[in-house]
């Protein structure tokens, strides 16, 4: 992917811009800015190293565009070359483009993966469109040039190989093989031996795919140019190799979701967010639009619109790639990955190009015929997986018809009345584009409490469940469903008396709600004055949007993941610490607690490759995972010292078990710093420093720990998982999930004791300091503050208040001397009773 | 003085910090008429932050000096003189790469070298109404000074003659870059404040190094 750096004599202005360009095509960007002078670059002006190290922190071997302003920001840009070496600054261009026009243009290209000379072209016609528009249209130009055709060079290399890979040369391996190629300056060509057709170019996912390689087929692979050598290596690995790709193709023929459960009355389902509503059943159906038929007078400007559609499209379905990566995992988010490439295929783009210059199609018309014929092509395949990719590509094809017409995916689903709506899955996109005013409750087939969508529920306060029977969305439009989102049932036409006991239930947890609502900013002090920190866990800006709505004291728990979770590599400085801003920004002077990566074989993170373990939960996971990669922890480091520089932050580091990693943190946090200092960056120094108690180890080394931190911050989950040996996901280890666990308590204490002796606060970051039973309980152990979701916040303070901390004590002690879990809740329960 | 060395050209860089102080409304009164109204401003800005950074961390040679000068520039003056001054001191630096001392014909070519880059990043030729009018006759007039075996003294003098009269002409020309050239037939009549920072520079020159 080309990089894009963007240039302005306004910080404000290129800052601005940025944001622009990334609602246009998605987050998922290389883009840098650089404006204004001075220390702070507060005054209007540009400063020639300041816009080296943008297009440093963005280049690539694909190149780098610059886009900028007016007078010395031309200059500046030009010094700025000056100082890179002769093999970069061939890869950098410097764009005459208008900035604004030229930067969205760029940005579209850029989000196709179009190469350094047609990213530079598109962004220098960017300004065609409102010329056109405003100035009536310039005698007609001539089409852009068609690719290059594939003339016969002196210099082709051959291959021949046996393709190994278990469906052929399908969607996957041939993504995999056209993105391995991608990077590499070669052009390949690839032909199904004895086949007798033409050769087709490996840059193309459709054409391989429509070759229709079996396993056991062999292949031609021709490659030319400086790396051609490279790229046949490439091409070998990807397709003699099963290894890779067995898993997943293995599950790949989706099993029938016949095993789902069938519609019964009243059904146990997932509660996501809480609430109980009864209403008419509403199904979320994306429409198809009708495909127009008129020509049009201007096909550059009708390709353009057609490039902004494909565009969106693509960040909507990046943005489902992260969602299924997060739900899933990497395997299930692969095939996004997939989708996405057929997008760009340049087959698909070369033959609605084609309509749209040469018989002066519309947009939409052109590209229906194009996606149409190439799916017809996959339904004439003998390899019945193959066949069904037809499907999905008719399926993305439709998604672009909706952007043409000026919606998106989610726009099909008009709330007359207010209603439940019930989807397949529904992103947070679709969810924020429905009438929020009309929407009752939710109901989704796919998705859990902690998607997107769940948590958007939740900051809209709107009832939700998920893991709802398919065949909801088969029910007749305007059937009555009620949702229970505090324990997780569904009924179809509920009885009179269900519907009452929901009301009922629903109209208290109202009232409740507006009063816990009404004190949220207000501090949590307990009935005998002791006050506890209520904070939030978020890891995005609508997160900790709803966290402020909230009244949370802070953020407990900024998890970076999802920082992470954008690109196919991992996020450079600027990009974290613009993610980290978007925080603190709006936490003003709150303090926000980062915590640094916390990868492993169990959470997977986009991009970062990570070894298979035959026990992952005991693995390479947490600081283990960031120690082991210094260079990328040294990245984040610098991001939060900068982000320090503006905003309150802590700083943690997850999963710790020696005073030796502790010693190793804090002496990369001191480089970055020492880095910073030299280098003029402006960063804040020092900061609080601590670390996750989630390891009995840290839990029974705490003093030793504490003398050396600033604070600690106990993660239950891992905590009991860990001191139980139970792993967490296992369905049939629940009975020891319960953080009430006598030992894990125990544990607890031991921290609490380690970090006071030292003088150092702890707090509770895991589920449990949501649960109303566990709270006093935490409380009486000592826990100096509490960190729970944002949609809690403000019941979690509405608890403390009527707590006395000294009553809390006793029953800590006594639930310390309990023989098990059952017991400390029984107990927590009768306490809880008598508030 | 026959020969000047890095001290020189320190107390040269230092006394730039001076002159643009005492200019500074000046400058930045010329600048008014036709472009920003902050010439004045960021050329003090700029010499104040280099004679800061001698202060701290003093260069060791004479390429050193010029280039720490062209990057502090670079980074402080916010307008396009920064790239263009800065420019000027960078080519200037890559001129005398590993000399200890400069003869009048050395201090020629230093001002050729850092001309050509002026010239080279503002794509302006003679005649634009820009430093380059100042720039182009003075470096012309102390390449002939220093061919006709002329002294220190006579170089420098010759050169900043040719500059100050260049630097008067830009009053007569029309603007053909910058800013100024959206004024088109209005820029006639005031002087060009790129000219007159860039009559300074050699003027200080020729200050400093004749009283040395």
């Amino acid at each position: 992917m080309v990089g894009l750096v963007l240039v302005s004599h306004s910080r404000a202005l290129a800052e601005a811009l940025a944001g622009l360009v990334r609602g246009v095509t998605g987050t998922d960007l290389p883009l840098a800015i650089a404006g204004g002078s001075g220390d702070d670059h507060a005054e209007p002006g540009t400063d020639a190293m300041d816009i080296l190290a943008a297009v440093e922190s963005v280049y690539r071997p694909e190149g780098v565009v610059v886009l900028m302003d007016l007078g010395s920001a031309v200059l500046s840009a030009e010094t700025a070359l000056e100082f890179l070496d002769a093999e970069k600054r061939a890869r950098v261009r410097l764009c005459s483009a208008p900035l604004v026009e030229g930067a969205v243009a760029a940005a579209v290209q850029i989000g196709l993966g179009s190469n350094l000379e047609t990213v530079c072209r598109e962004a220098g016609l960017g300004l065609a469109p409102k010329k056109q528009h405003l100035d009536g249209p310039d005698p007609p130009a001539a089409p852009a040039p068609s690719p290059p055709c594939e003339a016969e060079g002196p210099h082709w290399q051959e291959a021949r190989l046996t393709v190994r890979t278990p469906h052929g040369l399908h969607a996957r391996p041939a993504a995999r093989l056209v993105r391995a190629l991608a990077g590499l300056d070669a052009r390949v060509r690839i032909a199904r031996a004895g086949a007798g057709r033409e050769p087709v170019p490996a840059d193309s996912l459709n054409r391989i795919a429509l070759l229709d390689v079996a396993r056991g087929d062999e292949i031609l692979v021709s490659a030319a140019g400086p790396e051609a050598q490279k790229a046949l290596a490439a091409v070998r690995e990807i397709v003699e190799n099963p290894a890779p790709d067995t898993a997943c193709d293995a599950s790949l023929p989706a099993p029938p979701p016949a095993e789902s459960p069938g519609l019964t009355p009243a059904m146990e389902v997932l509660a996501v967010s809480p609430g109980a509503v009864v209403g008419p059943l509403v199904v979320y159906r994306p429409a198809l639009p009708e495909v127009p038929r008129q020509r049009i007078a201007d096909p550059q400007s009708e390709w353009q619109r057609l490039q902004r559609a494909l565009a969106q499209v693509e960040s909507e379905m990046r943005t489902r790639q992260h969602q299924t990566l997060q739900r899933l995992g990497a395997e299930e988010a692969a095939i996004f990955e997939a989708h996405r490439l057929m997008l760009q295929d340049p087959t698909l783009l070369q033959r609605a190009r084609d309509v749209i210059f040469g018989e002066m199609a519309n947009a939409a018309l052109a590209w229906h015929r194009s996606v149409a014929a190439v799916a017809a092509d996959y339904g004439k395949l003998c390899d019945d997986y193959l066949r069904r990719r037809a499907d999905d590509l008719l399926d993305i094809g439709r998604r672009v018809l909706l952007a043409l017409a000026g919606r998106s995916a989610r726009g099909g689903t008009v709330l007359s009345t207010a209603s439940v709506l019930a989807a397949r899955d529904l992103s947070p996109a679709d969810l924020a584009a429905v009438d929020a005013g009309q929407l009752l409750g939710l109901v989704t087939v796919a998705g859990g409490p902690t998607s997107h969508c769940a948590i958007l529920a939740r900051a809209l306060d709107i009832p939700a469940v998920a893991g709802a029977p398919e065949t909801v969305l088969q029910l007749a439009p305007g059937t009555r469903l009620a949702l229970d989102g505090f324990d997780g049932q569904l009924w179809i036409d509920p009885p009179a008396d269900v519907v009452a006991q929901l009301r009922s239930r629903q109209r208290r947890w109202q009232a409740q709600r507006r009063e816990n609502r009404r004190d949220a900013r207000q501090p949590a002090v307990t009935i005998d004055g002791r006050s506890v920190a209520v904070t939030a866990n978020a890891g995005t800006a609508a997160e900790a949007r709803a966290a402020d709505r909230n009244g949370a004291d802070g953020i407990g728990l900024m998890r970076t993941e999802f920082i992470f979770m954008t690109g196919t590599e991992p996020p450079d400085e600027d990009r974290q610490l613009q993610a980290l801003r978007q925080i603190t920004g709006v936490m003003g002077q709150r303090t926000v607690c980062v915590r640094t990566l916390d990868a492993g074989g169990d959470k997977p993170v986009a991009g970062l490759a990570v070894a298979a373990e035959a026990n992952p939960f005991l693995g390479v996971r947490g600081v283990r995972f960031s120690l082991a990669r210094p260079e990328w922890l040294c990245v984040q480091l610098r991001a939060v010292l900068r982000a320090a520089a503006t905003g309150t932050l802590k700083l943690m580091f997850p999963m710790v078990s020696t005073v030796e990693e502790v010693e190793r943190c804090l002496s990369l946090l001191a480089s970055a710093h020492r880095e910073l200092a030299e280098q003029g960056r402006e960063h804040g120094w020092p900061l609080p420093v601590g670390i996750m108690v989630e390891t009995p180890a840290a839990a029974l080394l705490a003093a030793e720990l504490a003398a050396r931190l600033d604070f600690f911050s106990i993660g239950t989950n891992d905590l009991t998982q860990y001191t139980l040996a139970a792993e967490r996901g296992n369905p049939a280890l629940a009975p020891y999930t319960d953080a009430l666990h006598p030992a894990v308590l125990q544990m607890m204490r031991q921290a609490v004791q380690g970090a006071h002796h030292h003088g150092r606060p702890v707090s509770v970051c895991g589920e449990l300091a949501a649960d109303a039973a566990a709270v006093p309980v935490l409380l009486g152990l000592g826990i100096d503050e509490l960190s729970v979701a944002p949609s809690a916040v403000s019941d979690v303070k509405a608890l403390v208040r009527r707590l006395d901390s000294r009553r809390c004590r006793e029953l800590a002690s006594e639930a310390l001397a309990c023989d098990r879990a059952a017991r400390v809740r029984q107990l927590a329960g009768a306490f809880t009773a008598t508030l | 003085m026959e020969i000047i060395d890095r001290d020189d050209l320190l107390a040269w860089l230092r006394e730039l910090q001076r002159v643009y102080a005492e200019n500074r409304d000046w400058l930045t009164e010329l600048d008014a008429a036709i472009g920003d109204a902050d010439h004045g401003i960021n050329m003090d800005r700029g010499f104040t932050a280099v004679a800061e950074d001698f202060e701290k961390s003093p260069p060791a040679d004479m390429a050193g000096v010029l280039k720490s000068a062209a990057m502090v520039l670079i980074r402080t003056v916010g307008g396009a003189s920064g790239p263009l001054y800065g420019t000027f001191f960078l080519r200037a630096a890559g001129a005398c790469t590993g000399a200890t001392k400069l003869g009048p014909d050395g201090v020629a070519a230093l001002f050729d070298a850092g001309l050509r880059g002026v010239v080279e990043r503002g794509r302006a030729e003679a005649g634009d109404k820009t430093m380059v009018d100042a720039l182009l006759p003075a470096v012309a007039a102390m390449q002939r000074a220093a061919s006709d075996d002329g002294d220190m003294r006579a170089v420098l003098a010759a050169g900043v003659a040719a500059a100050e009269e260049g630097m008067r002409r830009t009053g007569d020309m029309q603007a053909r870059k910058g800013r100024a050239s959206y004024l088109g037939e209005r820029s006639i009549g005031h002087q060009d404040p790129g000219a007159t920072s860039a009559f300074l520079m050699i003027r200080a020159a020729a200050d400093t190094w004749n009283h040395g």
